[in-house]
C-alpha cells in the first residue's frame, strides 16, 4: 500500500460522506469493476446455465449465495485502483480461486447473511486477518459506530427488491400485449391457486431482474463498505496526516536541493542574464493554470423569503442549527396555521349567502357583434341579397349542404344584426337557439325548425325533403335587411 | 487550496470557484441519505393528506359532497406538488425530511436556490420517478431513473437537479469525536516557513493524536523528521510544540 499514489482524496469524513466516496469510486471505474464482478460469478453461470435452466428459482438462489466471491474480486480490483495500481485480467483470474477458498466456511456459510459484510470483508481480504485478530480488528474499526453499516445493510435489502421490481416492470412495458396479459393473469393467480406453475418466461424474467439488481446493489455496496472502511482507518490511523507529512518531507527535501542549485547558478551566471531569466520564469509561472482567470456567471437569487412565515415560525426556522425537535415543532405550527386557514375558508363558504346579492345585477357589457359563428361567416356582406332565392337555386342544382348553410347563416346574421340577439363567436347551435328563445325576438319558431333541420344535415347527414326546403324558403321571414 | 498533487483525485467535496479566485467546497450529499429524506417527506405528505382528507370529508356533510371532493383534490395537489417547492425555496432550503437529516438544496455556486429552480427540480421529480410500477404512468414511481442518474453524475444530481442546476449538500454534520494529544510543554518556532496545508496537517496531528496508538503516533511523526529534526518520541514532542507555536501565533 503506497499512500502517495492514492487516487482519491483521503480526509476524515462523516459516515455518510464516506459512503458517498465509496459510491463515487465505483462509479469512476464502473466498467472495470463490473468485469471483475462477473468474473467472480462465472463459475455459477457455467454450472447453472446448463443444469438449472428450467429452475429459475434455484438459479437465483445459487446466484445470491455466490455473491461474496464476486464482491471479493470487486474489492480486490477497487482497493488496488484506489492505491494507484490497475490489476490486469490475469491477476483477477489468479485471484479467483483465492476468492472462493479464503475462509470458505466462515464467509459463505456461517456469516453469509452478516449485515457487516461490506465493512468486514476488507479486513479479511486486504489485511489477511483470521480468527481472534480478525474479530479484534473488526471491533476496533467498529468503535466509531456501526450505524451507517447497519443502515447500508437495510438499504441493500430494500434496494435489491425494489430495483428488481422496477426492472421487471420496465421490461414488461416492452412485451407484446397478449404476453403482457398472460403474465398479468399468471401473477394475479399466483397467490390464489396452490401449486400453480407460472409460465417459464415469466419466472426467467423475474429471475433476470433479480440477478441484475443483485449485481448492481452488491457492487455499489462493496464500494460503500470500502468507503466506510477507509474512513474509519483514516480516523484511527491518521492516514491524511501521514500523507500530508510525506508531501511536506518531499517538498522540504526538494527545497534543500533547489537552494543548492540556485546558489551555484547565481555564482556562475552574470546578474543581467539572471534578470531576463527571471522574466521567463515569471511568464512561465503566470502561464500555469492556477493563474488562469475562470469566469462563470451565476444567477444570484432574488431574496425570495417568506417574511411572514419566518416571523410566524420565529427563530426555529431561520436558525441553521435547528434540530429534529425544532422541525417537529414547526410542523405542528404549520398544521395549526393550515387549520386556521381552513377554518376561515370554511366560514366564508358557510356564510357565502352574505356575499351574494351584493352589487346587484350588472348590465351586460355591450359586445362587439360576432362575425364568425361556428366557423361560418355571418356578416351581411358575406351573404347574397336574397338569401331564400339563392338557397333555392343551390338546392335545385344539388348543392344541398350549401343551400342549408345559406339559410342558417342568413338566419344567424339577421338575429345578430336585426334581432339584436347577443351571439358569441364561441356559441354552438344549441347555444344560439337558447339565446334566441330567451330573447324577445320575432320568428322564434321558424329559427327553431331551421336549426333542427340544419343540425340533422350537418351532424347526422339526414337530407331534408324538398318540401321542407321549399316551405323554409317560401316562409323565409328575414327579408328585411340591415341594422335598424 | 489544493496542492498540485491533489489534482485528478476523487473527492466527495466539490470545489466551486467564486469571484476573485475564492474557492469554496460543497459537501455534496449522496443517494442514501437523500433517499431517507424522501422517505420522511413521503410519510409526512401522506399523513397530512390522509388526516386533512378525513377532516375535509367530515366537513363534506355540511358543505356538500362535491365541494368536499373538490377541496380534497386541491389539498392533495398543493401538498403533493407544492410542499417541496415552498420549503426548498423558503429560508430552510430544505423539506422537513432534509431538514431532519441535515441536508439542504443549494445552487451549484452554493447560494440559496430561487423559486423557479425549486419549481423546476421538484416538478421534474415525475421524470425521476420513472419507471412506474403497474401499468402506465399512474403506477407507483420507483425512482429508478433518478437513482441511476444520481449515481452516474459527479455531483450526485438527479434529472431535476441537472435541469435546475442545483445540488444537495450536507448542511449540518454531527461533530466527530476528537481526542487531542497531551499538551505541549514548550513552544518551538518551525525552522522554515510552512505552507497552509502543512500548518493544517500539524494542527490535525495534535488534535487527533489521542485517537492513535503511541506507535502509530511515532510512525506518523517520523515522516515529518525533516521538519522536527528528530525521530521517535522526541519527534512527536517537537511537532506538538511547533503546532502550539503556530496556534498561539494566530
Amino acid at each position: 500500500m503506497r499512500l502517495e499514489s492514492v487516487t482519491a482524496e483521503l480526509r476524515p469524513r462523516s459516515e455518510w460522506e464516506s459512503v458517498d466516496l465509496g459510491l463515487a469510486l465505483v462509479r469512476r471505474d464502473f466498467a472495470k469493476l463490473s468485469a471483475a464482478w462477473w468474473i467472480g460469478m462465472l463459475p455459477v453461470l457455467l454450472i447453472a446455465l446448463p443444469l438449472l435452466r428450467d429452475h429459475p428459482f434455484w438459479f437465483s438462489l445459487l446466484f445470491w449465495w455466490w455473491i461474496p466471491v464476486s464482491s471479493r474480486l470487486t474489492l480486490f480490483k477497487l482497493s488496488r485502483i484506489l492505491f494507484g495500481e490497475d490489476p490486469k485480467m490475469k491477476h483477477l483470474w489468479k485471484e479467483l480461486p483465492k476468492a472462493i477458498g479464503r475462509r470458505f466456511f466462515f464467509r459463505m456459510i456461517w456469516a453469509r447473511a452478516s449485515p457487516w459484510r461490506p465493512l468486514t470483508m476488507p479486513v479479511e481480504d486486504l489485511e489477511g486477518l483470521k480468527g481472534k485478530d480478525y474479530s479484534a480488528r473488526c471491533r476496533i474499526l467498529l468503535r466509531r459506530g456501526d450505524s451507517s453499516v447497519i443502515m447500508l445493510a437495510m438499504w441493500r435489502l430494500f434496494l435489491t427488491f425494489w430495483l428488481a421490481l422496477a426492472l421487471f416492470f420496465t421490461g414488461m412495458l416492452f412485451l407484446p400485449q397478449n404476453a403482457q396479459a398472460e403474465w398479468g393473469e399468471a401473477m394475479s393467480l399466483w397467490w390464489e391457486v396452490e401449486g400453480l406453475v407460472p409460465p417459464l418466461g415469466l419466472s426467467v424474467a423475474i429471475m433476470l431482474s433479480l440477478c441484475v439488481s443483485m449485481w448492481l446493489v452488491d457492487m455499489f455496496s462493496v464500494g460503500a463498505g470500502f468507503g466506510i472502511y477507509i474512513n474509519h482507518r483514516t480516523w484511527i490511523e491518521g492516514w491524511d496526516v501521514e500523507l500530508a507529512f510525506r508531501r511536506m518531507a518531499n517538498r522540504l527535501q526538494g527545497m534543500a536541493g533547489a537552494i543548492l542549485v540556485g546558489v551555484i547558478g547565481w555564482m556562475v551566471t552574470p546578474a543581467q542574464a539572471e534578470e531576463s531569466e527571471s522574466k521567463v520564469v515569471i511568464e512561465e509561472v503566470l502561464a500555469h493554470e492556477d493563474f488562469e482567470i475562470h469566469t462563470e456567471t451565476i444567477k444570484e437569487p432574488e431574496p425570495w423569503r417568506w417574511e411572514w412565515l419566518e416571523k410566524l415560525f420565529g427563530g426555529g426556522v431561520g436558525s441553521a442549527g435547528g434540530t429534529g425537535m425544532d422541525a417537529l415543532a414547526a410542523l405542528l405550527k404549520f398544521l395549526v396555521i393550515g387549520g386556521l386557514i381552513g377554518l376561515v375558508a370554511w366560514l366564508i363558504w358557510k356564510y357565502r349567502h352574505l356575499f351574494a346579492g351584493r352589487g346587484g345585477t350588472r348590465a351586460p357589457k355591450a359586445q362587439a357583434r360576432a362575425k364568425v359563428v361556428m366557423g361560418m361567416e355571418v356578416t351581411e356582406e358575406s351573404l347574397p341579397d336574397d338569401v331564400a332565392v339563392a338557397a333555392m337555386e343551390a338546392w335545385r342544382s344539388g348543392r344541398r349542404q350549401e343551400a342549408m348553410s345559406l339559410l342558417y347563416r342568413g338566419a344567424i346574421s339577421w338575429m345578430i344584426g336585426k334581432g339584436g340577439v347577443e351571439i358569441a363567436e364561441s356559441d354552438t347551435e344549441n347555444d344560439c337557439l337558447g339565446r334566441v328563445k330567451t330573447s324577445q325576438v320575432l320568428h322564434q319558431e321558424y329559427f327553431g325548425s331551421l336549426t333542427t333541420e340544419w343540425i340533422r344535415l350537418a351532424y347526422a347527414r339526414q337530407i331534408p325533403s324538398d318540401e321542407t326546403i321549399e316551405s323554409l324558403c317560401r316562409n323565409w321571414p328575414f327579408r328585411e335587411r340591415g341594422a335598424a | 487550496m489544493s496542492t498540485e498533487a491533489s489534482q485528478n483525485r476523487l473527492d466527495t467535496l466539490q470545489p466551486i470557484e467564486l469571484a476573485e479566485g475564492v474557492e469554496v467546497r460543497l459537501r455534496i450529499a449522496g443517494p442514501l441519505l437523500r433517499g431517507g429524506a424522501l422517505g420522511i417527506d413521503l410519510a409526512i405528505q401522506w399523513a397530512f393528506i390522509l388526516l386533512a382528507g378525513f377532516i375535509l370529508s367530515l366537513t363534506g356533510m355540511v358543505v356538500g359532497g362535491l365541494t368536499a371532493v373538490g377541496l380534497i383534490s386541491l389539498m392533495w395537489f398543493f401538498v403533493w406538488w407544492w410542499y417541496p417547492v415552498f420549503f426548498e425555496a423558503g429560508p430552510w432550503g430544505a423539506t422537513f425530511g432534509k431538514k431532519i437529516l441535515g441536508l439542504r438544496v443549494v445552487q451549484k455556486s452554493g447560494s440559496p436556490i430561487t423559486f423557479g429552480q425549486a419549481v423546476l427540480r421538484n416538478f421534474l421529480r415525475y421524470a425521476d420517478g420513472m419507471p412506474f410500477l403497474g401499468f402506465g404512468v399512474m403506477g407507483i414511481p420507483t425512482f429508478g431513473f433518478g437513482v441511476g442518474v444520481l449515481v452516474a453524475t459527479q455531483r450526485f444530481q438527479r434529472l431535476g437537479d441537472l435541469a435546475a442546476g442545483t445540488v444537495v449538500i450536507y448542511d449540518k454534520v454531527p461533530p466527530e469525536p476528537v481526542v487531542p494529544s497531551p499538551p505541549a510543554l514548550e513552544t518551538i518556532a518551525p525552522p522554515m516557513a510552512l505552507r497552509p496545508e502543512e500548518v493544517k496537517a500539524l494542527s490535525a496531528f495534535t488534535d487527533r493524536a489521542g485517537l492513535w496508538s503511541e506507535g502509530r503516533r511515532i510512525e506518523i511523526a517520523d515522516h515529518a523528521r525533516e521538519l522536527s529534526g528528530s525521530k521517535g518520541a522526541a519527534g512527536v514532542t517537537r511537532l506538538t510544540a511547533m503546532a502550539r507555536w503556530l496556534q498561539e501565533r494566530k
